[in-house]
Parts: C-alpha cells; structure tokens; sequence
C-alpha cells in the first residue's frame, strides 16, 4: 500500500506545501517545534501546594488517600487493610515493590495473573499529577496489565515524586533514558456509565484504588 | 457469536426521525441521559477558572497540527518504526479493512479483543472480520451490548445511549447463561459482562482499539477510557492493532495536553478520564509486558481533501461529543436518525463531506441553527457556519430546485423591492383579514400546513407595520 | 419623558427602525411599540421601505440572493446614526454575517462593515447605546410571575441575557422568574419547523413544558417568531383555558403598552379560537 501512502501525503502537501525526504524529517520536525514553543495554559485552580492539592483531587476521583511516613510501613499498611475483608487476599507486587525488600510475612503474594476476588495490586508510581490526582506508571517498572487486572489497586507514590501539572510530568518522562512501551495515567478506580447513563465504579479495571503517599521513601 | 446483521435503515432523516419520536424505548433512554451531560460540563467547567483560554489554546493545537500534518504524519511514523511498531496507510474503509483482516490472519487470529473505535465503525470493521473468520469481541461495555443486540453506536462517547437497562437485562438474558440471576441493578450488569469479557482479554490473538491522539514528536498513540477495557486490549495479545485517521496528530506531548485538559471536561465531565494511556510501539526488553507486534492503521477517507478547504475546521474535531449532548434536535430524536456512526451536529458536517450520499444532505438541513454545539465545542468549530456551507453546496449542485427552494428565491426577489413587497404584503394582508373576521388565530392555513398540524397561528393584524406607520406619519404632518 | 440624554452630542440621535418581516405582517404592534420606546428615550425614529434582511436565503444555500437584500437594506438604512431591530435572530444575520457575506475584495466590504457597527438588537441599544432608564416604570408587573425565553441567535450571536433582565426591572419593575433549559432551542428555526415538522414539534412542546413548570402567568421574548411558535403551540395544547400562558414580546412590556391582546389572544377575556 505504499501507493496510498503517497497519494495521501500527496494531497497533504497540496496543502501545507511541505517538501520533505526521510533524511530532512527529522531536522524540520526540530526546527518547526523550536519555533512553536509556546507557554502552555494550565488550569486555574489556585494550585499552591501540589501534596494537598493532588490529595483533594484523588479523593475526588474516587481514590483513597493515605500518608506513610516511611515504606516499611506499607506491608502493615497492607495486612492492617486486608484484616477486613472476608476472601482471602493474594497480593500481586510490581517487580518496583518487590525490590524493596519488605517484610512481607503473613501476606499471601503471588506472581499468578491476578483472578478477580481478593487480588490487589501492589505498584510504585513514577510520577503523581496534582492537576488531576494522577498517578503515572511505565512499563518497564511495572507490568501494565497488572494495573488493571486486580481488584484493587494499592498505589505507592513517594511525596518527592508528586509535581503540579502534566507538563512537569513530561519533563520527568523525558528525562528517562528511553520511552517505555506504555504509559499508565491512572486517576481512581475504573468505572463505566453505559447504562443509562449511571456512573458505575469497577467496570473493567480495578473496583478499588488507594494511593500511599510516602513521606520519606 | 452469530453473523452481524445491521437492519437496513431508510435513507431519509425525516423518515427516520419520525419513527424515533415515536420508540418509547429510545424516548425513555434519551430522556434518562436528558441533560445529565450538560450539567456535568457545565461544572466541570466552573470548577477552573480560565476554561475558555483552555479551548482556545486546544483549538491553536489542532489548526497547528493540521498546518503542518504531512511533516507531522512522517515524524510519527518514523518514530514508531524505531520503535518497533509499523504504519499502513489507508485511502478508503475497503483499504482500511483488507489491511486489518491482513494482519490479523498473518498472526493466524481467530479471535480479536476491540476497544472503542469510531474509525472503526466508520470503515464497517466487525462485519468485514467476521467474514474472513476473525471473531470481534466488543470489550467496551457499551460496545459489547450494541454487538449482542446488532446495532450501531448511537453516540460517538456512549455508544448505547439509546439503549434502556431493561432493553440490557433482556439482552443478556437471551445471550448469558444467567439462571437464576435478575441483574437487577446497574452493577449486576456490569458485573456480568465484566466477568463474561475478562477471560476474553487473556486468550484474544489480537487487540485492536482506537486512538485519541498521536503524538508526533515520539511516535505515540494515546487513548483515554474510563472502564479500563482499553487498555487490557492494548496490553495483553501478541499484537495491538490501532485503526486511527491522519487528523488524530498533535506535535508534542505539551500539546497532547492542551487537548486532555479540555476533551475529559467536554465529553462526560471528567477533568480527566479515569485512564489516559500512551502506547509507543512494541515491547522492548526493558518492558514487563506488552505486545511483541504494533501496528497502526491510518485512515484518509476523504480527510486530506478537506484541508485548505472551506470545511477544514471540521478536522479540529476531538470526538468528545459535547455538541452531540447539547444539541436539542439530537436529544429529540437520537443518534441512529442521522444513520451515520457520526450524529448530531459534527455528524451533519462530516458525514456529507465523508460519505457524502444523497440523503445526507438532509442531515445539515436538520437543524434550527441554535448554535449551542458551536458555545461548546472544546475547540470552537463553528458547526452551524459549516452547515450552513454544505446547504450552499446543495443548492449549488441540485440538479433541479424543489418547490420550497423556489418559494425562498421569489420571495427574496419580492424582497428586493420593498415597495412592490409592501404593497403585495398589505395586498395579502386585506385579503386574510377579509377571510379571518374575528378569530384570533387558525387552527388551519393553507400552504401552512405543516405549521397548524401542531401549532395555532395568531390571524394578523389589519394591516403591515410599514402601512399603518405611513398612516401614522401622514396623520402627524 | 425620559432621563436620559442621548450620548453622543446635542443633536437628537436619528434612529432607523428596521421591524422585521414577521412584526411588519403579524405584529405591527411590536414595532410601534419599539418606536414609541425609542421616542421615550429621545431618538428620532425613522422607519424607511423596508422588507427582508435575507436570513431566510442565507439559512437556505442562496447567498446570492442574501448579498442583495443585505445592500439593500445597507443602502435604505445608511443614512441614520444608529438601525435598530426588536429581534436577536435579524439582528445577528446583519451584525454577525453581513460582513462575511461582502469579502474583503468586495468594494463594499468596508461600507458593509461600518454600517454593522451602528446596528443595535433593541435590548442591547436601550442598556448599552443608551442606559436607558425611565424615571417611573410604565407599568407595573411586580406582582406577576413572568419567565423569559432566551431566543437562540440573541444569546449566542449577540449576547443577549442581561440586557431584557435589566429593562424589565427599570421599565416595568419585574424580576423574571427563569424556567428550565431557557437558553434551549424553542424548534422554530426558520424554515426548521415546517421541514422537520415533527422534530420541532418536540423541542416546542420541551420549551412549553418548561415555561408551564416555571409558574408563569406570562412568557416574554425578544423575537417574535420563537414567540409565535411558543405562543401557537400554548394554544394549541390549552385551547379551552382563559388562564393559559400568555405570549408577548418584550417591547411591549417594556413600553408600556400591553392593551394590545397578547400574541394570537382576542381582546375579550372570554373568546373563541377557530
Ligand atoms: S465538533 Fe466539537 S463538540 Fe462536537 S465532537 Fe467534535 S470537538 Fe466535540
């Protein structure tokens, strides 16, 4: 189909008038976006303190917020949590967790792909957004899939890591050597509104999502 | 799941729209969803304090995509080869769907997971896959009940919003081996198709989902959800197979949020959407998982031709669906009336321009020109202006002008002369009177029948503004 | 009569008063009563030949058609300080699209565009051309519940809610009671309501809905044609009750002058419709 190809981008050019062969893509693509840089409009919504405010939006998404002062406080956090639930918890630790090196003992963790009841998921967040309550995961920290196979989800999220807006995140991303296959915006747990229009949370994703903000990581 | 059957639909908005009036099922749906999304928006809006500045910022994103999309299209695609993802091209739906079947069945699939995809529906995907043996599996909640009851998307952002929760229960009562259970509640509902759909994600050959956007300075597609169906798609299968259209370009990923921050408000009233997720090729040693195969699907159909034409803006569309939810005829007779998988008022532009079929020039004509979808378009398309252009281009290529054409050009050539219209208008004006005696109103006019069949029609005065007002004028001197 | 002294200098301001065709073939009353307002706050109204500002062709693909009307009405109203028009939906096709319709090639761009700038929707001119306020309202509503539709291209051509809101309390010390959804669609539309009979048929039927819920004795709005739709379909669905909904535009009321019999109304309290 290379025909199509370039009939479109023919029709394209008609247009915009640009000229371009696979070695000059590059340099223009640089060129035009130095030229176009442009201070980016972010929403006002008085965001002094980007902890309180990623905290207020969170909670308004539908996730829980909780503070740590330290990660060794997560497993407890965790066996403290699970304590009140009626099936058995299987936890599912991102390989970002399991570095850690917790204290795990008494907690059922597995590597099995997470089946519905009782699995919640253990990850480190990269990056939190305060704009929106946002938490952001790659895929070469943390497996994808495993963010939406679980019931629950227990987001980790060190306060150094929380910046205010998207493009502070961008920066972040940039800044990591490469792209990862996918990158996880994550804000509350799924939900769906299909039916008439109701807002239902735990669609397809996790029912349930928790935010562990930890103070010193 | 058996053979997609889509009943055929009559080729005329007022045939159809008539018959919309009168479904009380799709009646009772429009009216549950009524202005829910509006008055979300709305304080979805309120709640920052520089909202207008954020569409306009949206929209200078999208004029400056489109400015330069050729350059845009070729960093994108090269930056998803080096990623180890490839691009096909597309000129039209037939294109479009030989290049998927072809994918699929080079990975020998025999079962594919979707996403939400408008470009798919738009190029009749499921059906085409169907036929070459590839089985479509909806996975979006209101995709997967439009699929069990053979129907299209009546919304671009809720594509079963003509459907009632009793029309579902039923549905999955024929489809489900339910037993015992009532699914009486929403959550029953979706809990049924969730664990129906969940096994589905695990075993599928192949994922193929849509696009929001992409991002050209990396190579990367992004995809907004809530329900989080997306991205089970995009992750689990071997291959993830993206069917998108060349408009979906942004430069950066700066301008990737200009775009989120005003698609998630518009559309359902989320400052963002539950998960917003950037796909840049395949997995890659340092990924813990991800398809080894990528592959993205560019659709033309007709695209390329708008631009640097009148009706470019059109191209600006970011699919949220807000001039859909507040567009009064919309919600008065549904999204299957336009009989396009684009209805309400983007609809009536781009399916002309897109599909462009005889009756489609009756979809610009349905509208009262109100002008609530252009004061809420996130990227400020002026969707009546555009309209109004394609009831030029109508009257410009009609073979033969029909009666109420010709009833408009006399009476605008009457017009012309006011002198002559004021001494016909008083003419007619004596006439009527002679006729009305008393009565303050008709329930019945001749040649206005389509007016009094609903509503009474106030019997005027004695005689027009202008003559009275010379009386008046002569009686003062 | 009035305390407000025109702005611009000692000389009277010269209005041209373009009515409109609906109120210069159904409703005249409309006009006289935009006149006599005009005349309260001291302008001098003119009201030259006049017939279709072109909205009609412009909505129906003949821009042709719409460009000659529109000079006309250019040429016929030139001459005066100011055009007034007691309609959103005329006004915004002058003051909105005019200019679009001359391009800038066209010599008579520059003349179409400064003759655009002196044309005022009436609500608009008395507020913000004139801050007219009479010194006593004329008449007074205070005791009746009355709503007010907000007629599309007004809203959202030329920003047109506050300034009626504002008149209504200056002029007949009245604050509007809003009904639901008052900034939505009535289904007139131009040729709309007879090409999609029955879609419109709906939206009037909403809007009427709307209106009855509101409470009101009474509905004003700032366009006669969504009034006669309004007004029509009142009637239509409550032929028998004396205490329906009552129509008028809102020059009327802002006149002073509501001896007329509201729109499609016989002056008698009891009467018969056909
Ligand atoms: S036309 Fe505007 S409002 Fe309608 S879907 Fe597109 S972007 Fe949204």
């Amino acid at each position: 189909m290379t025909d199509s190809r370039s009939r479109i981008l023919d029709r394209i050019a008609r247009h915009t008038g640009g000229e371009y062969d696979a070695d000059s893509i590059e340099a223009s693509f640089q060129a035009l976006a130095q030229s176009q840089t442009v201070n980016s409009v972010q929403p006002e919504m008085g965001l002094t303190d980007p902890i309180a405010t990623f905290i207020e939006e969170a909670r308004r998404n539908g996730a829980r917020v909780a503070n740590l002062k330290s990660m060794d406080q997560v497993t407890q956090w965790l066996r403290d949590n699970a304590r009140h639930t009626s099936t058995e918890v299987r936890f599912h630790l991102a390989p970002n967790i399991i570095d850690r090196s917790l204290d795990w003992s008494g907690l059922n963790t597995t590597e099995q792909t997470p089946a519905a009841a009782g699995s919640w998921g253990v990850v480190q967040a990269h990056t939190g957004i305060a704009e929106t309550g946002t938490v952001m995961s790659l895929s070469n920290e943390c497996p994808s899939g495993l963010l939406f196979l679980v019931e629950r989800l227990v987001i980790v999220i060190a306060r150094k890591d929380i910046v205010g807006y998207q493009e502070d995140a961008w920066q972040r991303l940039r800044a990591c050597s490469a792209l990862p296959r996918t990158v996880n915006w994550i804000t509350g747990p799924s939900r769906t509104a299909d039916i008439e229009q109701q807002i239902q949370i735990g669609a397809h994703g996790p029912r349930e999502a928790d935010y562990l903000i930890i103070d010193s990581p | 799941m058996s053979q997609v059957q889509i009943q055929e639909t009559q080729p005329d908005f007022i045939i159809r729209s008539r018959a919309a009036l009168e479904d009380n099922h799709l009646q009772e749906a429009l009216e549950k969803a009524g202005s829910g999304f509006v008055y979300k928006r709305q304080a979805a809006t309120e709640r920052i304090g520089n909202f207008e500045q954020l569409r306009d910022q949206a929209r200078r994103v999208r004029a400056r995509a489109l400015q330069h999309l050729d350059l845009y299209l070729l960093h994108f695609e090269k930056k998803v080869q080096q990623a180890g993802g490839q691009v096909h091209w597309a000129e039209t739906p037939a294109q479009m769907r030989e290049l998927v079947i072809g994918l699929c069945q080079e990975q020998n699939a025999k079962t594919a997971t979707k996403g939400k995809s408008m470009v798919g529906e738009e190029v009749d995907l499921n059906e085409a896959l169907e036929a070459a043996g590839v089985e479509p599996q909806e996975t979006d909640l209101g995709e997967y009940v439009l699929q069990l009851a053979h129907e299209r998307p009546s919304h671009i952002v809720a594509p079963a919003l003509h459907k009632t929760k009793a029309q579902v229960q039923s549905l999955f009562r024929d489809n489900h081996a339910l037993g015992e259970r009532a699914l009486d509640e929403v959550a029953d509902i979706v809990n049924e198709a969730r664990a129906v759909i969940r096994d589905r994600f695990l075993q599928a050959d192949v994922g193929i989902t849509g696009a929001n956007m992409l991002i050209a300075e990396t190579g990367t597609a992004a995809i907004v959800t809530n329900e989080g169906n997306g991205d089970l798609t995009a992750t689990l299968p071997r291959t993830h197979i993206i069917t998108t259209s060349i408009d979906k370009i942004v430069p950066t990923w700066e301008d990737a949020s200009a775009i989120l921050r005003v698609l998630g408000r518009s559309a359902t009233g989320q400052d963002i959407t539950t998960y917003t997720s950037f796909f840049t090729g395949a997995r890659s040693q340092r990924d813990k998982d991800g398809p080894d195969q990528f592959h993205i699907v560019l659709l033309d159909n007709r695209r390329s031709e708008l631009l640097g034409s009148e009706y470019e803006e059109m191209l600006h569309c970011i699919r949220c669906g807000a001039c859909m939810n507040h567009c009064p005829v919309y919600q008065a007779v549904g999204g299957h009336s336009y009989n396009s998988v684009y209805p309400g008022p983007m609809g009536a532009v781009l399916t002309p321009l897109l599909r462009n079929e005889e009756q489609d020039n009756q979809l610009p004509n349905a509208s009262t020109f109100c002008g609530r979808c252009e004061s809420v378009c996130p990227v400020r398309i002026p969707l009546p202006g555009l309209m109004r252009k394609l009831r030029d281009r109508e009257q410009r290529e009609a073979k033969h002008a029909n009666a109420s054409t010709l009833a408009v050009k006399l009476f605008c050539r009457l017009s012309r002369h006011p002198a002559l219209y004021r001494k016909l208008t008083q003419f007619s004006l004596k006439l009527v009177s002679m006729v009305r005696g008393q009565k303050p109103r008709f329930k019945k006019l001749p040649l206005m029948s389509d007016w009094t069949q609903h509503r009474d029609f106030p019997a005027p005065d004695k005689g027009s503004f202008q003559s009275q007002w010379q009386q008046r004028q002569k009686g003062k001197k | 009569m009035t305390e407000t002294p025109p702005k611009q200098s000692e000389r009277t301001l010269q209005v041209g008063l373009f009515v409109t065709c609906p109120v210069d073939l159904i409703r005249p009353s409309i006009g006289f009563a935009t006149a006599s307002l005009l005349e309260q706050a001291g302008c001098d109204v003119h009201a030259p030949p006049q017939s279709c500002c072109g909205q009609v062709a412009f909505n129906n693909g003949q821009p042709e058609e719409t460009r000659a009307l529109a000079w006309n009405i250019v040429e016929q109203f030139g001459e005066y300080d100011y055009v007034v028009i007691p309609s959103g939906s005329c006004g915004g096709t002058i003051k909105t699209h005019y200019p679009e319709l001359f391009n800038k090639q066209d010599e008579r761009h520059r003349a179409v565009v400064e003759f655009c700038e002196k044309v005022y929707e009436l609500t608009t001119f008395l507020t913000q051309v004139l801050d007219y306020s009479p010194a006593q309202a004329g008449v007074d509503l205070s005791s009746q519940t009355v709503t007010y539709h907000d007629s599309c291209a007004g809203l959202r051509e030329l920003g047109i809610k506050q300034q009626p809101r504002t008149l209504l309390k200056r002029c007949a010390n009245l604050d509007v009671t809003e009904m639901q959804e008052t900034d939505v669609c009535c289904g007139f539309g131009g040729t709309f309501c007879v090409k999609y009979s029955d879609v419109s048929n709906r939206m009037v039927g909403n809007k009427v809905n709307n209106i009855r819920q509101s409470g009101a004795s009474m509905v004003l709005g700032g366009d006669l044609s969504c009034l006669l739709n309004i007004a029509g379909k009142l009637q239509r669905l409550e032929p028998d009750n004396p205490n329906r909904v009552q129509v008028r535009h809102i020059a009327e009321v802002l006149a002073g002058e509501l001896n007329t019999p509201a729109i499609g109304e016989s002056s008698s309290p009891v009467e018969k419709g056909e």
